[in-house]
């Protein structure tokens, strides 16, 4: 067992190579769950964005139903498939009714106050070719789920460094930023559950 | 890339809080009734311009909300 300072070092988390001391591995639980609800959500986002290649092929080789339409910009567009959908949105990829040009369309809620103002339906991208323009969507909206989660990290180090001074708050916050950054990283799925399986030291789950 | 800040988040040295004039991220979302992805996706655009809390949170002044908001009226 390792030991510094009379402490045992070999408390692992998932994603992170960083190992915490006791008093970091306290530090660290009061940070994250600070941000346990967004960082649910995050991964959940970054789920279905694993999914937009495979959904995109399976709606565009026929097997969508009778597709419903939205019109944004004064465009009427016939929705090919559902990329994502958020708790207050969904976001699709739309063909033009009269002719060969996509979309991604973002649907917002009627009653919400962007869209009173700005429309329900914004148009994202246009292109013609709908597996490129949902590859680059996809290239998108990784960007912006990294954004996120370098956001979270943010909002940790008040917690770490406020709450826990004496605790090395770097390292502490170091070892969130890995595991949120992991979530993002493609192939995640897999990586974290290996991570939390060979990281689960002295039966702690995180 | 559009969304390195540019203005720094004045908070009155107290973070805890957001001061009147700035937002969360979730509360900006909360505010116009989308979600926190839209309002990073708004700033990665170009459309809603952040600022940062001391610690480096992603910050929406209650003016750029405002902005955006009647932009669309």
């Amino acid at each position: 067992m390792l030991k510094r300072k009379g402490q045992v070092t070999d408390f692992l988390v998932p994603g992170s190579t960083v190992r915490l001391t006791p008093g970091q591995l306290n530090a660290y639980m009061a940070a994250f769950m600070f941000i346990q609800p967004e960082f649910d959500e995050m991964r959940q986002m970054q789920q279905q964005v694993d999914r937009f290649p495979q959904t995109t092929l399976e709606q565009l080789a026929g097997s969508s139903g009778m597709p419903p339409t939205i019109t944004a910009e004064g465009i009427e567009w016939e929705t090919q498939t559902q990329l994502l959908k958020l708790p207050k949105c969904e976001i699709y990829l739309c063909r033009k009714s009269s002719g060969k040009e996509f979309a991604i369309i973002q649907r917002f809620q009627e009653n919400a106050p962007y869209a009173k103002t700005n429309g329900n339906s914004e148009i994202l991208q246009t292109g013609n070719d709908a597996r490129q323009l949902v590859s680059d969507y996809t290239a998108e909206a990784q960007h912006t789920l990294r954004f996120m989660a370098s956001n979270l990290v943010a909002k940790t180090q008040r917690v770490a460094f406020e709450r826990f001074p004496e605790h090395n708050p770097g390292k502490v916050v170091r070892a969130i930023s890995d595991r949120c950054l992991l979530v993002v990283s493609e192939s995640l799925g897999v990586t974290e559950s290996v991570c939390q399986t060979t990281h689960q030291v002295r039966g702690i789950r995180i | 890339m559009n969304e390195e800040p540019t203005q720094v988040a004045e908070s009155g040295g107290d973070t805890s809080e957001p001061t009147e004039k700035q937002m969360t991220v979730n509360e900006a979302a909360h505010a116009i009734g989308v979600d926190s992805f839209t309002i990073l996706g708004l700033i990665q655009r170009g459309k809603l311009k952040p600022a940062r809390s001391p610690w480096g949170e992603i910050m929406v002044p209650k003016s750029e909300l405002i902005r955006l908001i009647e932009k669309g009226r």
